[in-house]
């Protein structure tokens, strides 16, 4: 019971919003433009996204402004997110998501804004892309395939890890998929946003964080039975995570994969997903299939109509 | 469900035995525990060191299941007459759902610690009704007068804490920060007392382990946290309901959690983390602080988790009194 949106085409408009933190300058707003403008589109520049509320794009009201102008303008055929960081978490008590659920459309992001892409998926059954913030596509290969999968409306090809995977529980397992930075999705954990990840395959990333900050977000996901119900798990790029200063600190392939070895789950590490080069889109709603043993994510179904 | 039978501990008394144990990180450098032991039998206390405190596991004193034999085994030892943990860090969580919470209704012991003690302090107090203690751990109960002070009058005396005093700020003129007793929301509130570090709070929300903060005097702190990850915390637990539940809440000091001063990941553009208070907690219509000193700074006051307690937040007179005895 998911909703898809419509492939993108070219010349269609497309609202660039910042729903946590404002682009890091005018400079690189500039040029998430130009990427969008490269792959065909019109880019539509949310009002706000360059005001100031702390690191936010702009207050809650303003960022809501933006996005519900995007949502509920006919012309809009997508909303791609400009910058990660935080905020998006802020925002989910004020969406009208009934309405939101009767104007499907694309809308791509990563980092904190997976926090709303899961929680609008929740609430409306909607198709959302957790891939790349607009500031994130830098390589060509990463361009390519953002403007690929988001205008075909047949299945996209499956996501390999080829020689980088490390299989923890080999297997293969089918189901939904969730796919998110940990943190974000641990952030709606107890919130009514918190998505049910029953005999799902979920697919995480982080950045910039410390192994022991990972590790209580992964113990939540233990904590809350989480683990124990999905039916595998991957893991994309800790980008830039590790001890941090600490003493003594194992990466989470480590901590991780002992705790998912003792639940004896799928797991694999190493698939190109996350906030660093190769990345890849992956929807969350649609059926996939994940090969641990060889590190595929294989997409059962179309992610648009 | 029926309200809980509160169950306190006996205090310590000189002679009386403490179990230390590492239930999250260990003591990276074994000397200084030493220091440990030197206060304790100054104090006129005897020592017990459990089996696994110098395992290691990643950042964590063992695998969860050494660290839970540790936990357990100071629990049914008649000898050892509280629990107080070397320090916190990283790993109490892990263990939570292999807890002996009958263990411990059938032997009840004063237990202390704080940060990452801070989810298995509240589930003993909600499980079994023990009144626990947030307060500092063996490395860190001297770590000045006024901690010390307090972790002796908290656990070495069966009277009620009562009116809780700052620390006496020593220096030319240029006191720390923040002030003790800013004042985000004036009123007043009487409630059990509950919480802890906002970093564990968090870790355990949606799970079955989760704190119940309904008509409670909610206290939160934490530490090397960025104003974005304190925005982060407060915003999930107002999306879960809990600080709404809160008849009162306490926000601690709040160490090292200016912008910039972490490795871990910074913003260029920043709130302060009174800013983050203020916009998150100011409206909930019942009585918010900020300031106290009653986590990972240098002075740090003891709190009985489950012990009535008393906020009177009025801008330029704040009192904080604890009304019930922690321990028999």
């Amino acid at each position: 019971m998911n909703i898809k949106a419509r492939a993108l085409k070219a010349g269609d408009r497309i609202g660039l919003a910042a729903p946590s933190n404002r682009p890091a300058s005018a400079a690189e707003l500039h040029r998430s433009c130009k990427i969008v403008e490269e792959m065909g589109f019109i880019p539509v520049v949310g009002q706000n996204v360059l005001k100031t509320f702390g690191p936010m794009a702009g207050t809650d009201e303003e960022r809501l402004a933006d996005l519900n102008r995007f949502f509920f303008d006919d012309s809009i055929a997508g909303i791609f997110c400009l910058s990660g960081g935080w905020g998006s978490l802020r925002l989910l008590p004020h969406f009208d998501f009934t309405q939101i659920s009767k104007n499907p459309k694309v809308i791509v992001g990563s980092d904190d804004n997976c926090s709303l892409l899961l929680a609008l998926h929740k609430m409306t059954g909607l198709v959302t892309f957790c891939g790349m913030n607009l500031n994130q596509i830098i390589h060509k290969q990463d361009f390519e395939k953002f403007k690929t999968n988001l205008t075909t409306n047949s299945t996209w090809t499956a996501l390999e890890s080829k020689i980088s995977h490390y299989p923890v529980v080999k297997g293969s397992a089918s189901g939904y998929i969730c796919a998110s930075n940990l943190i974000a999705l641990v952030s709606l954990f107890g919130t009514p946003f918190e998505p049910d990840l029953s005999e799902h395959l979920l697919i995480l990333e982080d950045i910039d964080e410390q192994y022991t900050a990972l590790d209580r977000n992964f113990t939540t996901l233990y904590l809350a039975g989480v683990l124990q119900k999905i039916n595998a798990i991957g893991f994309g790029h800790f980008y830039n995570c590790g001890a941090k200063g600490a003493e003594n600190m194992l990466p989470v392939e480590d901590t991780f994969g002992d705790q998912l070895k003792l639940l004896n789950k799928k797991a694999c590490f190493g698939l190109p997903f996350g906030q660093t080069n190769p990345s890849s889109i992956i929807p969350v709603g649609i059926k996939g299939t994940l090969d641990c043993t060889n590190g595929v994510l294989q997409f059962n179904e179309p992610s648009l109509s | 469900m029926a309200e809980l039978t509160t169950i306190k501990a006996e205090h310590l008394k000189k002679g009386d035995t403490v179990g230390l144990i590492a239930p999250a990180s260990p003591i990276f450098e074994r000397g200084s525990i030493e220091f440990v032991f030197e206060k304790l039998v100054k104090l006129g206390l005897k020592y017990k060191l459990g089996k696994h405190v110098f395992d290691s596991y990643s950042d964590m004193a063992g695998q969860d299941e050494a660290r839970l034999e540790d936990f357990h085994a100071m629990w049914s030892d008649p000898e050892v007459n509280a629990i107080i943990p070397l320090r916190g860090g990283h790993g109490c969580s892990r263990f939570l759902p292999g807890v002996d919470f009958n263990l411990i209704a059938k032997n009840p012991k004063l237990i202390i610690g704080y940060s990452d003690l801070t989810g298995l302090l509240n589930l003993i107090y909600q499980k079994t009704g023990l009144i626990t203690l947030h307060g500092p751990m063996a490395n860190s109960f001297y770590r000045s007068n006024y901690t010390e002070e307090y972790f002796v009058k908290a656990t070495m005396s069966n009277k009620p804490l009562g009116m809780i005093s700052d620390p006496l700020f020593a220096g030319d003129g240029c006191p720390p920060y923040p002030p003790p007793r800013m004042v985000i929301a004036e009123g007043e509130a009487t409630g059990k007392l509950a919480g802890g570090c906002l970093a564990i709070i968090r870790e355990l929300l949606g799970t079955p382990f989760e704190l119940d903060c309904k008509n409670k005097i909610l206290f939160i702190e934490d530490v090397n946290e960025q104003p974005h990850s304190i925005d982060r915390f407060l915003t999930q637990l107002l999306l879960t309901g809990k600080l709404q539940q809160a008849k009162g809440i306490i926000v601690g000091e709040l160490p090292g959690c200016r912008p910039g001063t972490t490795s871990r990941r910074t913003f260029s553009l920043n709130h302060s983390v009174e800013e983050v208070v203020i916009d998150r907690l100011s409206a909930l219509g019942i009585p918010v602080i900020y300031g106290m000193r009653l986590g990972h700074g240098e002075h740090q006051f003891t709190l009985p988790i489950g012990a009535q307690a008393t906020l009177k937040a009025k801008k330029g007179k704040v009192s904080f009194q604890i009304d019930e005895a922690a321990c028999l």
